[in-house]
């Protein structure tokens, strides 16, 4: 491959929007928000059941 | 198995395999072989992602973890959404920029050969060793259930999922894999319904997992923090997000699944989705187990699941002792089931103190029952000090070959076909990529047709599932637990390439002779903890990936103009 490959100079196409979402910064927050929501959820299962 | 089981096992392997030799009979150049010529959508990337890690190791040995060892092992996963986060913002772009067939060409061009090929060479290995276990998995159901010769089996196994990867490629596998997660998954919905059915009508899901929860099977999370500690929360966010960013970022079995996609968006989608589905999924296998667990509360479970051990002792000169060890395992099984009857008693009045009162009643009784269980292991060992005395592994299948109906064990043995089918292709075919473009292509014959390359993947494919069988053979003298297997040869090379990649990344002052030099180190310092001290694996991969990086830091620190002059 001829191309350069550093990587901050390769990130391009990460502009692209997502399918679905709205923006990816949004989607990654609901990630976030649903992994955190999975713990909460976790802990009280344990301390409830124990 | 009855007649009807082996029609639904045989007439749905036979359908998943035409299918996808079908939809691979047109992958006649080397992007379509091995990235099916970059044209899927997210939702294809995403299940075969999905059934590309969950192996039949996962749906074999995971249950059997919860049964063990309670919910705790879904920490394993609590990293993966970051890790799935961070490589949507860095890898996935620069794969796709670059267009690249493996992760490890990227590393030639941001370092230099030998770094390209010593992370490769990583790859191969761990993820050889891997497909033998993936392999193994399913010859080990059969040998229980069939009677079969395992070294046999193995062999089946393995010459029908090279011949099936090896014929279709990428375009194959990534249609069959979704085909196969349906059905993996319709297995373990199938088996917790039955579950659920067989257990007594008066028992709600609510008393049940409170029946589990009281024998400690509910522990999820774990704040307290211990190296030592396999699964905690601290290890499972951290150290499993080490894991994963490697697996995900790193593992041409991986990486190759979402370079299929059509652009960058379809395959950070894949990713992304992934992040959200993976932990509750792997929550509900686990949770499959643990209504097990709760099932042979009141249902008898064997003394020992592995039939074949347990069958080899009550034929031998302590077979007097061995019954006299199951009648006192009835007892014990008779007094806990009364006090998990006591308990779902109290909890039906929504009597507190009562329940209390009752689990720790239970707690007593079920620490007698398993106190019969050590002494059989114990009597196991004496007459045999070679016996495998871990029967993790054979918990869900003897429920499964015990209480499914006729149908839905085959049903079920067909979805742990489906489960390990797709990840040996996925691993077969990313050996097969890594042999020829990271080493073939780029070193041996550089200047050969697409057709030729095609010919010699599908070479490679074959050689690589004859190690894998070569490894598969002797998998079963130590594995106590074949997820965690897996996870631990992951976990030995992981970090270090992981540390190879993030350099490559984020540290562009560093150059391949001491980032080559620093993943050497690493990897001395990862196999020093594995072997020498008792760290817990996921922590391996912390070590590797920080070795890496600070390693390569100070060499670069002590020698940078000279190797600028030599990069430059």
């Amino acid at each position: 491959m001829d191309e350069p490959r550093d990587g901050r100079d390769e990130r391009t196409g990460a502009d692209e929007p997502p399918p679905i979402g709205g923006s990816w910064g949004r989607l990654y927050a609901f990630v976030m928000i649903a992994l955190g929501l999975l713990i909460v959820a976790f802990t009280a299962i344990t301390r409830h059941f124990a | 198995m009855s007649g009807l089981d082996w029609l639904v096992l045989v007439g749905s392997q036979f359908l998943v395999v035409a299918y996808g030799v079908w939809k691979g009979r047109r992958a006649n150049t080397l992007e379509g072989y091995m990235l099916s010529d970059r044209s899927m959508k997210w939702q294809t990337v995403l299940f075969s992602i999905m059934a590309t890690q969950a192996s039949a190791i996962t749906f074999i040995s995971t249950p059997g973890q919860a049964y063990v060892d309670g919910m705790r092992f879904v920490q394993f996963y609590l990293g993966l959404p970051i890790g799935m986060i961070v490589l949507s913002v860095t890898a996935v772009p620069i794969y796709h920029r670059l267009k690249v067939y493996t992760a490890y060409e990227y590393l030639e061009g941001r370092f230099d050969l030998k770094t390209r090929a010593l992370a490769a060479s990583l790859f191969l290995l761990q993820r050889g060793l891997s497909a033998g276990l993936t392999i193994f998995a399913p010859s080990l159901i059969l040998s229980i259930i069939l009677g079969w010769d395992l070294y046999i089996t193995n062999i089946v196994m393995a010459a029908l999922v090279i011949m099936y990867v090896a014929t279709g490629g990428s375009k194959a596998l990534e249609k069959t894999n979704v085909l196969q997660l349906g059905v993996a998954m319709a297995g373990m919905i199938t088996a917790v319904i039955v579950i659920l059915v067989k257990l007594p009508s008066s028992l709600s899901l609510y008393d049940a997992t409170l029946v589990a929860g009281k024998l400690g099977k509910m522990n999820a999370i774990d704040f307290s923090f211990d190296w030592n500690n396999r699964y905690n929360f601290w290890s499972g966010l951290i150290g499993g997000m080490f894991l994963q960013l490697s697996y995900f970022g790193t593992d041409q079995s991986q990486v190759g699944r979402y370079l299929t996609g059509k652009s960058v968006a379809q395959s950070r989608l894949g990713l992304i989705f992934n992040g959200l589905l993976k932990i509750p999924m792997q929550f509900f296998i686990l949770y499959v187990g643990i209504m097990v667990f709760v099932f042979f509360q009141f249902a008898a479970p064997p003394l020992f699941f592995n039939h074949v051990e347990a069958d080899k002792i009550a034929a031998s000169s302590r077979a007097a002792e061995w019954n006299a060890l199951e009648a006192r395992h009835a007892e014990a099984h008779a007094a806990r089931r009364a006090t998990v009857d006591a308990l779902v008693a109290a909890s039906e009045r929504n009597d507190a103190a009562a329940v209390e009162t009752a689990a720790v009643a239970l707690r007593e009784a079920d620490g007698t029952f398993r106190a019969v269980r050590k002494d059989a292991v114990a009597l196991m060992k004496e007459n045999d000090p070679a016996a495998a005395t871990t029967d993790t592994n054979y918990v869900f299948l003897t429920f499964v070959m015990r209480y499914l109906p006729a149908g839905l064990i085959g049903l079920v043995i067909s979805a742990v076909f489906c489960a390990a089918m797709s990840s040996v292709a996925s691993e077969l075919n990313a050996l097969s990529s890594t042999t020829v473009i990271d080493i073939y292509k780029r070193s041996v014959r550089p200047d050969e047709s697409d057709g030729h390359y095609v010919k010699v993947s599908k070479l490679a494919t074959v050689f690589w599932g004859l190690f894998a069988l070569a490894f598969a053979m002797v998998a079963h003298r130590f594995a106590p637990s074949l997820i965690e297997l897996v996870n631990i040869v992951g976990s030995l090379f992981y970090g270090t390439i992981l540390g190879v990649f993030l350099v490559a990344f984020y540290l562009k002052h560093v150059r391949g002779t001491a980032v080559f030099a620093a993943a050497i180190v690493a990897e001395c310092a990862v196999l020093l903890c594995a072997f020498g001290t008792g760290i817990a694996f996921l922590w391996y991969n912390v070590v590797g990936c920080g070795a890496v990086i600070l390693t390569a830091l100070v060499i670069q620190a002590l020698t940078p103009d000279r190797e600028l002059r030599t990069q430059n």
